[in-house]
């Protein structure tokens, strides 16, 4: 009964897509951490979660802040559940977003609720904070979990952590 | 040998219905709680409203931070006799949410107890939000009672945990 690291993965090389397969069903959580940075050249992009390969039935809810404002976005039925916080290749180098995503009760038969908060690292007003509440309208358990900015390429050394908490 | 850690202290998983949730007879021996909650009220909207130690005066206070579906806002409460978390759903099927408390200290007896915690609500009564809490009392914390301005509906869960520090 603890928290567990499943699976860390660091990227040797740029990449599209960082997944998580064959998640344990042992546990009452999940929380995933990301140290991420992006080949966007601006910023203000998506970082995109799916799980099992579902590409549709995800609703969000953001409040976000942007280093001069605040605002709110609505996304209904998308493809993935989006927070509003790429770190993209034209911020500070060799600095990296962080991103926590929890999602309680993830081996149930019952929709899931994700809870999202992430920000960005700049040495200029222009850098992101968001909450985000998350919803997929679909009950199977989570077994996979995928990471990826819709094209883009994640950067050398981003990094995600996949923990069980039980 | 390392501490164990985020061990799982207490929970309920609601086979009915029920008006509240109290966890008692937490034990001292973690630094920080971390209580997690996925539920939805049988009817209406509501918020989650957390109580210590049975403490009804009036020594709760909050700063939040929320966006609904239509607008972004800010407010403070002080003082209350309970820290508020934003949660607004009414149909445990179709829009469960999640809230996220933590309670940093909670056993230390030389301080105010503070809190940070996430609301999460998706659907006919959004809400997503963030609030800072304290709780005027140098107490342990050993007895936390959980209810909403409404009633919890069935298969809600409420898990809390121990963080070993």
């Amino acid at each position: 009964m603890a928290m567990t690291l499943v699976e860390t993965i660091t990227l040797a090389s740029a990449t599209s897509t960082i997944t998580f397969s064959n998640i344990p069903q042992t546990g009452k959580d999940i929380m995933v951490l990301t140290s991420l940075r992006d080949a966007n050249t601006s910023s203000g992009n998506d970082v995109l979660f799916s799980v099992n390969g579902v590409t549709t039935g995800y609703v969000v809810r953001t409040l976000y802040g942007t280093g001069s404002g605040i605002g709110r976005a609505n996304a209904g039925s998308s493809g993935y559940m989006a927070t509003f916080s790429s770190q993209s290749n034209n911020l500070t180098a060799n600095t990296f977003s962080n991103i926590q995503f929890y999602l309680s009760n993830y081996a149930g038969s019952r929709k899931k609720s994700v809870s999202i908060d992430a920000v960005t690292e700049n040495n200029a007003t222009a850098a992101y904070m968001t909450i985000n509440a998350g919803l997929l309208n679909a009950t199977a358990a989570i077994t996979s979990l995928s990471i990826s900015m819709g094209g883009p390429n994640f950067l050398q050394h981003s990094s995600a952590s996949l923990y069980i908490i039980s | 040998m390392p501490t164990a850690t985020y061990d799982l202290i207490a929970s309920n998983v609601l086979s009915t219905s029920a008006a509240s949730v109290t966890f008692s007879a937490l034990p001292s021996t973690y630094r920080d709680l971390v209580i997690v909650i996925t539920a939805s009220l049988t009817a209406g909207t509501g918020q989650n409203q957390i109580r210590l130690n049975s403490d009804t005066a009036g020594n709760y206070s909050s700063v939040s931070m929320e966006a609904t579906g239509t607008a972004q806002q800010s407010g403070a409460g002080n003082p209350n006799t309970w820290w508020y978390v934003n949660f607004n759903n009414g149909d445990m099927d179709a829009e469960p949410t999640t809230t996220i408390i933590h309670i940093m200290d909670y056993a230390q007896t030389n301080k105010h107890k503070v809190g940070l915690s996430r609301g999460n609500s998706v659907g006919s009564g959004t809400s997503v939000g963030a609030n800072v809490h304290r709780w005027a009392s140098t107490s342990a914390v050993d007895t936390i009672l959980i209810q909403a301005s409404g009633t919890y509906a069935a298969n809600s869960s409420f898990y809390v945990y121990g963080i070993a520090g």
